[in-house]
């Protein structure tokens, strides 16, 4: 696995996990309201970083280049799993459970309940807010004009917001 | 917005085990569209080649000798048309696996649009040609091989001929290209979907 790690710009697989891994679980909680989804989606996401990280040139920061992939797999999943809604838990899924039990308070799992319940595309955008990610960055994450980003971050706090004390 | 300042340090504060990457298991049990369509290419492509090796050899390593040159001539050229559709296989795996994962929606969006404008110019004029120089060729491999046989035989065999390569073209070939597009279609339908959610503000 190192020998395959090392980029040109000197990033390892390895350090992108160390460094990003719990951000982007939460990034994917946020997106599926669920733990077990959300692992699967993080561990996706390590993949195809893997896959893709020899032709990464370094033309955007690490962190941006890596949250693209997440954004980019969680929607992928979440078009799969609206055709299919239920997918049986693998056994590697199960091994994971008893040492992964509910990591969150209510309150927590309120709130990813509440962004779960967003369009697909704002609970990316709000997740990486609550993670305060400078807005540049998201903006080139998702690809919109910085102005446009922070328009849609005023009207998702506010729908964020009313959506948790209305379940809380 | 005090609220959302609660909600900040809420998800800031909430600890969550990550779990190690299993690679192998996860490649088993998540293929996505793009890897599905990937798969398909790589795997036809590899195919088309073991079948153009193993009919090189058949006519020309192994213990069988044809009467005709035509016999010859026509194992050439099914070979030929298998290693050249196995290229075109490989090239599509190439173009699929370019597609960039961590582009932007936008970008993202136009890779894919770009490479499904292709790959229907491609179908267009890739079957039909792929198809009259196979069956050309067997039209060739026939002449030694029928003229063997009884009258009634080669009507036999020309009548499953016949009907094998219209299932394989309007059954098989349609439902493959269909199967396809529809993976090619969800994934630009998503992106679309995707692309209007962030141009809606």
């Amino acid at each position: 696995m190192s020998e395959r790690a090392k980029t040109v710009l000197g990033i390892s697989f390895d350090e992108l996990h160390a460094r990003y891994a719990a951000r982007i679980l939460k990034l994917c909680l946020g997106y599926t309201g669920d733990y077990a989804q959300a692992q699967d989606l993080t561990q996706e996401t390590f993949i195809r970083v893997w896959q893709q990280l020899p032709a990464f040139r370094g033309t955007a920061q690490s962190s941006t280049w890596l949250y693209r992939i997440a954004v980019n797999t969680c929607l992928n999943h979440l078009r799969q799993a609206k055709r299919r809604p239920v997918d049986p838990l693998l056994p590697q899924h199960e091994a994971q459970l008893p040492d992964a039990p509910d990591p969150t308070g209510e309150a927590v799992q309120q709130l990813y309940r509440c962004i779960s319940q967003l369009p697909e595309t704002d609970r990316l955008i709000i997740s990486l807010v609550l993670d305060e990610q400078p807005y540049a960055e998201i903006a080139q994450i998702v690809g919109v004009s910085e102005g446009t980003l922070r328009v849609k971050i005023h009207r998702i706090k506010h729908q964020l917001t009313s959506l948790y004390q209305r379940h809380g | 917005m005090d609220e959302f300042e609660d909600l900040k340090k809420l998800w800031q504060q909430s600890p969550v085990p990550v779990a190690p990457v299993d690679t192998q298991a996860l490649r088993r049990a998540n293929a996505t569209h793009q890897q599905k369509l990937e798969r398909t290419q790589l795997r036809g492509a590899i195919l088309l080649l073991l079948t153009a090796v193993y009919l090189i050899y058949l006519g020309f390593f192994s213990r069988i000798s044809f009467q005709a040159m035509t016999t010859y001539v026509a194992i050439v050229f099914i070979s030929l048309c298998c290693i050249g559709q196995a290229g075109i296989g490989l090239y599509l795996y190439y173009r699929l696996r370019s597609i960039d994962v961590s582009a932007p929606v936008t970008a993202h969006l136009h890779q894919w649009e770009t490479y499904y404008a292709f790959r229907k110019r491609l179908i267009r004029v890739n079957m039909p040609v792929y198809y009259l120089l196979l069956n050309g060729a067997f039209a060739l491999y026939f002449i030694e091989m029928l003229g063997l046989l009884p009258i009634t035989t080669r009507l036999v065999v020309l009548v499953l001929y016949v009907g094998w390569m219209l299932f394989a073209w309007f059954v098989l070939g349609q439902r493959s290209l269909r199967r396809e597009e529809g993976r090619l279609n969800g994934i630009m339908a998503n992106l679309r979907t995707q692309q209007a959610q962030l141009g809606s503000d």
